[in-house]
């Protein structure tokens, strides 16, 4: 088990989107945090590189992955986590994370996010993953629960009990995202304040918030409008509950003008210090 | 259950392979499976559209999503970077349109077009290219953008 805690950061940012660079680059933009897709910039230096160095000056950055496949029954990608760790060090990130999913088997790789089984075979491997992910990047991982769309008849418990476990062997941390807890909610029928009051609130470090849409028959991750009502209040329950950790906004389609979402941001500002005033 | 045989098939299952997911998951998750596999189509075909908007362009959105489709079918990806997911996508195009040779010069010229009309210099015009189109990095400073040549101050 990797010994060092991770650090609270109990902050405010956004993700770093290609429409924004500019806004990002040509000024110090009003967030206390600025979250990358790990994968955009593990490439042996160039532009993307100097891009990140340059926001690095100004903002902490957290790196988050989507390729890691920490659930993969074939285990993890040597020369991914090489590369990983390389970026790792290069920028000192506030967290590294990924979900739990998986998306690679037999050298075939989806480029989704696909589901797990809820068994102790998967709870095994993913630990087994887990451990080895943070012995080769030297700390502690951040792993988010994922949006999914359907259940497997094997499950043997649910994802927040799964969770709990997964944190326990692994000393990983969690990245909890409020509208994948939403979605999977109603696409599962469970009751989202259920799962809040289910998973580890003292090993929740990060918090996204993002929109969903209606699919033909279930709620779909798209991330492509504004944090919804019910989303904003399953956050104030949230906050409630694990107290003061980062919050941002994912936003990877339809994206609007960057003050749009600073003030998205504000709003999720608004509800955590109502919810830290009411704590003191 | 085995996880390996079941994540082997999910994958089956994306790739229109016939596979036997209902060893896993009830009638309840054939909408669930329906999402996945189309949510895996739709990002690698818009992965394609990106890559050769042209090309797009000169078929209509419909053919060349016909064309993705096809492409998608024969080449399911393989590395962890979508990067180069469109490589032979000029090949199956071909393939699909024998007698066009619009397409083929179309999807062929994405990339090699600025390198083509001025070798000197192609090496930085690729890496230019990459980064503003794949990597969708800002443009490099270019204050003679738009300016004639004779109106370049020297």
């Amino acid at each position: 088990m990797t010994a060092t805690p991770i650090a609270s950061f109990d902050r405010f940012g956004l993700g770093l989107r290609t429409p924004h660079y500019q806004d990002f680059l040509t000024s110090t933009a009003p967030v206390d945090f600025v979250e990358v897709i790990s994968e955009n910039f593990m490439i042996d230096g160039g532009r993307p590189r100097h891009i990140l160095d340059q926001i690095r000056e100004r903002h902490p950055v957290a790196l988050h992955g989507v390729s890691m496949s920490i659930g993969s029954a074939d285990g993890l990608d040597r020369a991914y986590l090489a590369r990983l760790k390389t970026l790792v060090d290069h920028v000192d990130p506030l967290f590294v994370s990924d979900h739990l999913c998986w998306t690679r088997i037999a050298g075939f790789n989806a480029h989704d996010l696909l589901p797990l089984p809820y068994t102790e075979e998967a709870l095994d491997l993913v630990c087994a993953n887990i451990l080895q992910a943070q012995d080769v990047l030297e700390r502690p991982m951040l792993i988010e629960n994922p949006s999914t769309y359907l259940q497997f008849t094997a499950d043997s418990m649910t994802e927040w009990q799964f969770l709990n476990a997964m944190c326990a062997r692994t000393g990983c941390a969690l990245l909890l995202d409020v509208n994948n807890i939403y979605v999977s909610a109603i696409n599962h029928g469970f009751d989202p304040m259920t799962y809040l009051d289910g998973v580890p609130a003292d090993r929740v470090r990060q918090i996204h918030l993002a929109g969903h849409s209606q699919g033909r028959d279930c709620l779909i991750d798209t991330h492509d409008q504004p944090v919804p009502p019910p989303v904003w209040a399953l956050y104030a329950e949230a906050c409630r509950r694990v107290g003061p950790v980062a919050t941002m906004i994912e936003r990877d389609d339809d994206i609007p003008p960057l003050a749009d979402l600073l003030a998205e941001l504000d709003m999720a500002r608004a509800i955590a210090t109502m919810d830290r005033r009411r704590a003191a | 259950m085995s996880l390996a045989a079941m994540q082997r098939d999910f994958a089956g299952w994306l790739t229109d392979r016939p596979g036997s997911m209902a060893a896993w998951v009830d009638g309840a998750a054939q909408a669930g499976l329906d999402v996945y596999h189309n949510a895996y189509h739709m990002r690698l075909a818009d992965c394609l559209h990106e890559m050769f908007e042209k090309t797009a362009l000169w078929l209509g959105d419909e053919a060349f999503m016909t064309a993705a489709r096809a492409h998608i079918d024969g080449r399911p990806p393989h590395g962890w970077t979508l990067g180069v997911y469109g490589d032979g996508f000029d090949r199956t195009l071909a393939r699909l349109y024998p007698d066009d040779r619009e397409v083929e010069s179309w999807s062929k010229s994405w990339m090699t077009a600025p390198t083509g009309r001025i070798a000197g210099g192609a090496d930085e015009m690729l890496l230019n290219t990459i980064a503003e189109r794949i990597l969708g990095l800002p443009q490099d400073h270019r204050p003679d953008k738009g300016v004639a040549f004779n109106d370049i101050p020297r």
